[in-house]
């Protein structure tokens, strides 16, 4: 990958690496001036080489989860490049004709015309050769083998240049030959292999091409062992007789210097410079001075060019510096003579109302008048869309990767509380000879890296294989699009990955060893509990920057200068941390925050801030509760303490169980709410559960011991299990924690994936009830298939039903004098909106019934419904890789009713009209966007209404549809017609959604091994901590099996607890987002997912049993005399 | 002081035990024979490291001899398996330790229980026991707190109501004052001396304090892994009385 989150790699790799070299130069630096501590801190890793082998799993988490995201997307971003390398082989840009509005225009021009420009770009330093030809699309059917297809690109070209335009793959056979177009007879042409697949066509079959819906026979003069999208290739002469366009051409090819892969580092000068040369200058610098004039062009391109992605939005910031330096330099006017992007800067500046109407259209003729010619980049727009594909997995991945990376964090703090617990006495000796608390944090810290050190290698290592299983995963979920996947890892992204485990490990490591350092002298030597600490009083606190400002100048007085700085520059703003902080510990300040938050968030009508503020001030207010509760009972410390969190926890948990409506009953309404909040739901709900357990386990115990104590032989035991777990009330909170966040992401996603299964059970909400589509060419369609096919007597019989037409065109859409878009409009017959079966999501007002609405769309023209995506939902849980930006103002899907919309469409030659909306459709529905009107709509405003190409065909119950799609692929053979069965392609989708679903729970699964290693951690520091109690518990009888069984219930006791808190809240959430979905999906469905959440448990549980199986041996072998003789 | 002695409860002939502590190894009893009797109160003195704690362990079953016969109430220690000894222990025996040795995580009662549970008695009947227990060493009211929130000579009392609560034959006892002063441990010791006498108990108790050995039936001298010999409480007191000025707790 080259960039993320639009950033460079390379810059991000050298300022993570920049970072962490300076963090191992300062360490480094405080090790070699103070070498005891890093002794202290180095020594135990050796000596506890199983804890440090547990340490060094639970660390390199967050390195193999972000390790994993970045292979994913290194790997399918090098498949996706490759892809577009092998396919455009030799070819870096291609010049066409520009419509420039006009679709009569003839794509053709004239073959001088291409001399003059091979003449001005073949002296241009950076391109290789400048090559004529022509490509078209025609419907080809194998007369020998009886095999059609709707789109078969002929590409003629002259015998010398088809190196220049083919990869040498493309044209060598099976056995090695070189296909040469020299070596073609007349009427023959060669196919590659994609095009011989599809027509199944071998050497010397008879091919029937359709030019203008004439046939033309031809000869398949070889096969190439190679190519991925169907062509085939002729002599540019052949070619011009079967177009009857002799002595011209419709393409020009560039090909770069440099090899297929290098040639297109070239391509933005060579593009530029091929711009600039083919556009006209005069023109270039009226549009530059229209422009240039009014600064709030400039401003507008500026502000929308970071809605765009990629190569757009760069092109889209240079165009507005351009303007706003106002000189006409070529880079300039190259940009300008984009005809992509001239589109897209008229598109922004027609939604920012920056013109009137003639305005418009005088700003479209001066675009039109900029050039001839369209000079795309293509080679090297495939690679920007490869590098937008990788981006958008590399992102899902991260996302999904948060819950393992948070309990990994939360695993780093632990281990080091645990470390902490083990050296107390040590740390304490150490501090009473006079070690200062930054040497205890520096011990931890050397310590804590030498960790980090490994891990993330090691995370590395082990992240690079998940990513290649994800990336193989995913090509073998997309197997029907035949995609081989091909494994890639880059040094950039691995640098980024190690640099970023590490340091977000190191950060965690250096809170947590801040945290531990914190310890009473006494209490650490004599291993007793840590007094709380002393409350400063309130005035102390206001007065310590005061303080601190005086001592500075006491110190300046007695020249102590550097003492003076110190005091001013860091003791100050540290003692208003420190104030701040204890306003957030205390409650009044986490409550402030949380309600400016909640403010915040009903104004940007956001869901995240919004709810975050309420938990915010949940807890603020919880704290503030305590804090009272401890002035009334006095020296009831967990009586206070149990009272406040346990409503706290109760109150935080409710909360987020909350459905959204419920917040209305606030008058808060119309929040938005992103993917984001699963997470920040799934870790409140956890944190929430997790108090109330803490504060509580007592009483929760009581009714275990009350079940199951009754049992002679196991109370012993039992009590033991369930003792050691509430007395270490911090450990196990933590570790419930962390089972308990990545149990919730496994089972919400699951519920999720079970609810998407039924929506594809729905087979007919997703057809419209149409079982069959069938596609022809443009260069060849079949006006009316109903009527040809009632004309077929092998039809006869066959179980057609209904056979309806669509013809489809591009358009652009603007709603109330807003941004045009562009959009997809199908015009369909009556037949089609006599049969449809679609259910609308939104009705608009006076609409009874979905079948009125198809009804009104029949009966009267200028009537329209659109799909679901062009509708914004409150709910916004799916990404859309793609697509359209179009959508309809003030309208959710989750409301209720519509008003009828009206909406301007314009074609792609500027004639405009209305249509009024007055549905819109289910998202079973959406599969594509469109906007769906008659035919007899089309016909009223349109001069010349297009000819349907898409036939959407009703079958008979009973009747296979792969059957009668042969027979209708058979009988119209001549017309290249293809059908598809619409059940099949949904299962086949269904199957990939499948494939990636899981590897998604897979990859969420990874987390568990945090609450693993978490038990791993915690049971083998017990065997260490409590041998003496151990060997107490078998002087008063515990059998050596006994001790091992009690070691196994508290771990199982630990890991069920916390899966069963991550899995009943995970259902919640899920619930109430799948019954929100199920409003506009109908099939939609909660069920629990029982397979999957039994999967997880199981897998969770027994890893956990398998985690404490040692220690807990190794407890049972404690020898008691031994064990006793311990202090 | 009961001395009605008459059969033996603890039979201990030719016993050795070597440590093996790195690449030293250390002989810890050297050919120790002991008997005791039932209902007797024994205190094993000698200095530092001359094997008493080890003596201690291997008498108690909590380590195995590596020579010699052990036979405690007829029954050969030393025949049986580690499961046997084990259920012997929670049947049988008690066991006081020098620093409580509670268990941090269980409250008083909890702590008391415990060897009750797992003698099989119903957890409820075992409460009730614990209770009791503990109102006979005077702490019916700290039952509930955990042994952080109890005095040292609390926590021995807790210590000694555990060792009791099943009724054992023989309570060993490591050092059962070596952490409290002088008056708490004269406490400790009338707890104990009462129990002797109330319930014929046999205690056997290793210790450094003469003060605490001369309350006691009978004291066994050790050094370097043998038995030296034997003294009376008598010989102890006269010993205590000749050195008065180095103060009450005196220790060998």
């Amino acid at each position: 990958m080259e960039k993320l989150f639009g950033l460079e790699m390379t810059t991000i790799a050298a300022f993570l690496g920049a970072v962490l070299s300076l963090v191992l130069l300062v360490l480094a630096l405080m090790g070699w001036r103070n070498n005891v501590m890093l002794k202290l801190g180095l020594r135990p890793i050796l000596r506890r080489r199983t804890q440090s082998s547990l340490i060094v799993l639970g660390l390199m988490l967050a390195t193999l989860i972000i390790t994993a995201a970045f292979v994913t997307g290194d790997t399918l971003s090098h498949t996706i490049r490759s892809l577009v390398i092998e396919e455009l082989g030799p070819v870096d840009e291609m010049i066409s004709v520009r419509a420039n509005g006009d679709a009569t225009r003839s794509s053709y021009f004239s073959f001088s015309r291409y001399e003059d420009v091979a003449e001005e770009l073949g002296s241009y330093p950076l391109v290789d050769a400048v090559v004529p030809g022509i490509r078209e699309s025609v419907p080809a059917v194998n007369l020998t083998r009886r095999q059609s297809m709707r789109a078969l690109q002929l590409i003629g070209v002259r015998p010398e240049d088809a190196a220049l335009v083919f990869p040498v793959e493309e044209r060598t056979d099976a056995d090695g030959n070189l296909l040469l177009i020299e070596a073609l007879e007349g009427r023959e042409i060669y196919l590659n292999e994609a095009a011989a697949e599809a027509l199944d066509a071998q050497k010397g079959d008879r091919l029937e091409l359709y030019v203008k819906s004439s046939p033309r026979i031809f000869v398949v003069g070889g096969v190439s062992a190679s190519g991925r999208s169907a062509r085939a290739f002729l002599d540019l002469r052949q070619a011009q007789a079967l177009f009857a366009e002799r002595g011209r051409v419709n393409l020009i090819v560039i090909s770069n210097n440099g090899d297929d892969t290098r040639g297109v580092r070239h391509s933005e000068e060579v593009t530029a410079y091929a711009r600039a040369i083919l556009s006209d200058e005069a023109a270039a610098k009226r549009l530059l001075t229209r422009l240039a004039s009014d600064k709030s062009a400039m401003q507008a391109i500026r502000s929308a060019a970071i809605t765009y992605e990629g190569n757009t939005r760069a092109d889209l910031l240079a165009l507005a510096a351009g303007l706003e330096a106002g000189t006409l330099t070529n880079t300039l006017q190259s940009l300008l003579a984009d005809e992509a992007l001239g589109a897209e800067v008229r598109s922004i500046l027609d939604q920012e109302e920056w013109q009137s109407e003639s305005m418009r259209r005088r700003l479209v003729t001066q675009f039109n008048q900029l050039s001839d010619f369209s000079v795309e980049d293509t080679k090297r727009d495939g690679l920007d869309q490869a590098e937008l594909a990788a981006n958008a997995f590399t992102t899902i991945f991260v996302v999904t990767g948060l819950f393992g990376i948070a309990s990994g964090l939360l695993l780093i703090f632990l281990i080091f509380v645990m470390l902490a617990a083990e050296r107390k006495s040590e740390m304490g000796m150490a501090r009473a000879i006079g070690a200062q608390r930054r040497h205890l944090v520096q011990m931890f810290v050397y310590e804590g890296t030498a960790y980090d050190l490994v891990a993330a290698g090691v995370g590395v290592a082990l992240g690079v294989l998940t990513g290649l299983v994800i990336a193989l995963t995913l090509g073998s979920a997309f197997a029907a699009s035949d995609l081989a996947i091909r494994p890639n890892v880059t040094l950039k992204s691995l640098a980024v990955s190690y640099s970023l485990g590490m340091l977000v490990t190191f950060l965690t490591v250096m809170i947590s060893a801040r945290r531990v350092s914190r310890l009473n002298i006494v209490s650490a030597i004599r291993d007793l509990p840590e007094p709380p600490p002393q409350p400063v009083p309130l005035k102390n606190r206001l007065l310590s920057p005061l303080h601190a400002f005086l001592d500075g100048f006491r110190n300046l007085r007695r020249l102590r200068i550097w003492r003076a700085l110190r005091s001013w520059i860091v003791t100050i703003p540290a003692s208003f941390l420190r104030l701040i902080w204890a306003g957030f510990r205390g409650g009044p300040f986490t409550f402030l925050l949380g309600v400016m938050l909640v403010a915040a968030g009903m104004q940007a009508e956001s869901g995240a801030l919004f709810t975050t503020g309420v938990s915010f001030s949940l807890i603020g207010g919880g704290l503030v509760l305590q804090r009272l509760l401890a002035l009334i009972f006095k020296q009831r410390k967990v009586l206070t303490e149990r009272i406040a969190y346990t409503l706290l926890g109760l109150a935080l948990t409710v909360f987020w169980s909350l459905p959204s409506e419920s917040f209305e009953v606030f008058g808060v309404k119309d929040l938005k709410s992103g993917p984001e909040m699963l997470f920040i739901a799934g870790f409140m709900m956890v944190v929430g559960a997790v108090m109330v357990v803490m504060y509580n386990t007592d009483l929760l115990l009581r009714v275990i011991l009350r079940i199951l104590g009754g049992n002679r032989r196991l109370a012993p035991v039992l009590r033991m299990a369930v003792a050691y777990p509430l007395a270490n009330r911090f450990r196990t909170g933590l570790t419930l924690g962390m089972f308990g966040v990545v149990v919730f992401s496994v089972v919400f996603m699951a519920t999720a994936f079970k609810a998407n299964e039924a929506f594809f059970e729905n087979t007919d909400a997703l057809t419209g009830g149409f079982e069959l589509r069938a596609n022809a060419n443009a260069n060849n369609p079949i006006p009316n298939l109903a009527r040809a096919a009632a004309r077929r007597p092998e039809l006869r019989g066959g179980g057609f039903e209904v056979i309806t037409s669509e013809s489809t065109l591009n358009v652009e859409l603007q709603e109330d004098g807003g941004r045009w878009s562009w959009y997809r409009l199908r015009a369909v017959d009556d037949p089609y909106l006599d049969t449809v079966g679609y259910e609308f999501a939104l009705l608009a007002e006076g609409y009874e019934s979905d079948q009125q609405v198809w009804e009104t769309v029949r009966d009267h023209p200028g009537y329209a419904v659109i799909d679901s995506y062009a509708v914004p939902s409150r709910q916004n849980t799916s990404i859309v890789i793609g697509g359209p930006d179009f959508k309809l103002e003030g309208l959710y899907l989750e409301d209720e009713i519509m008003e009828p919309t009206r909406l301007r469409v314009r074609d792609s030659r500027g004639t405009a009209f209305e249509v009024m909306v007055i549905g819109v459709l289910d998202q079973t529905a959406g599969f594509t966007f469109s906007l769906i009107t008659s035919q007899s709509t089309l016909e009223k405003v349109l001069p010349e209404t297009p000819i349907p190409t898409s036939y959407y065909v009703d079958l008979a119950d009973n009747v296979d549809p792969a059957l009668a799609g042969a027979a209708l692929e058979s009988a119209f053979l001549e017309y290249g017609l293809e059908t598809v069965d619409q059940v099949q392609e949904i299962k086949d989708a269904q199957a990939a959604q499948r494939a990636i679903e899981q590897l998604l729970l897979g990859f969420l699964t990874l987390g568990l091994i945090v609450g693993v290693a978490a038990l791993g951690v915690i049971s083998s520091r017990a065997v260490v901590e409590r041998r003496q109690q151990i060997g107490v518990l078998r002087a008063l009888g515990f059998q050596g099996r006994m001790v091992s069984w009690s070691f196994m219930i508290e771990a199982s006791f630990v890991a069920l607890l916390g899966i069963s808190l991550g899995a009943g809240l995970a259902l919640i959430p899920a619930y109430q987002m799948i019954n929100d979905l199920a409003v506009d999906v109908p099939g939609l469905t909660f069920q629990v997912p029982w397979g999957s959440i039994a999967l997880v448990v199981g897998l969770a549980y027994g890893m956990a049993l398998l985690a404490t199986y040692l220690p807990a041996q190794q407890a049972a072998r404690v020898l008691p005399a031994e064990a006793l003789r311990y202090e | 002081m009961n001395s009605m002695v008459n059969d033996t409860i603890i039979q201990a002939n030719d016993v050795y035990k070597t440590y093996q502590t790195g690449t030293v190894s250390v002989q810890a009893l050297r050919g120790v024979s002991l008997e005791v009797k039932r209902k007797e109160v024994i205190a094993v003195m000698g200095p530092s490291g001359c094997g008493k704690t080890t003596l201690l362990n291997c008498l108690s079953g909590l380590d195995a001899a590596d020579k010699g016969i052990i036979n405690i109430e007829g029954s050969q220690l030393t025949e049986m398996t580690d499961y046997e000894r084990t259920d012997y222990r929670a049947k049988r025996m008690g066991f006081v330790f020098q620093f409580y040795n509670l268990l941090p995580v269980l409250s008083a009662v909890e702590n008391v229980e415990m060897p009750l549970l797992l003698s099989g008695v119903r957890p409820g009947e075992a409460r009730d026991a614990a209770l009791d227990a503990l109102v006979q060493v005077g702490l019916a009211e700290r039952s509930n707190h955990r042994p952080a929130e109890l005095s040292g000579g609390e926590r021995q009392r807790v210590t000694i109501a555990r060792a009791l609560v099943n009724h054992p034959v023989i309570v060993w006892a490591d050092e059962p004052t070596g952490d409290l002063d002088s008056e708490t441990a004269d406490q400790v010791m009338d707890v104990l001396i009462r129990l002797n006498e109330e319930r014929d108990l046999t205690f056997l108790l290793v210790t450094h304090a003469r003060r605490v050995a001369a309350r006691c039936t009978r004291i066994v001298r050790m050094r370097d892994g043998q038995i030296e010999g034997e003294q009376t409480p008598e010989e102890v007191l006269a010993q205590l009385s000749q050195i008065p000025a180095m103060g009450e707790d005196l220790s060998e």
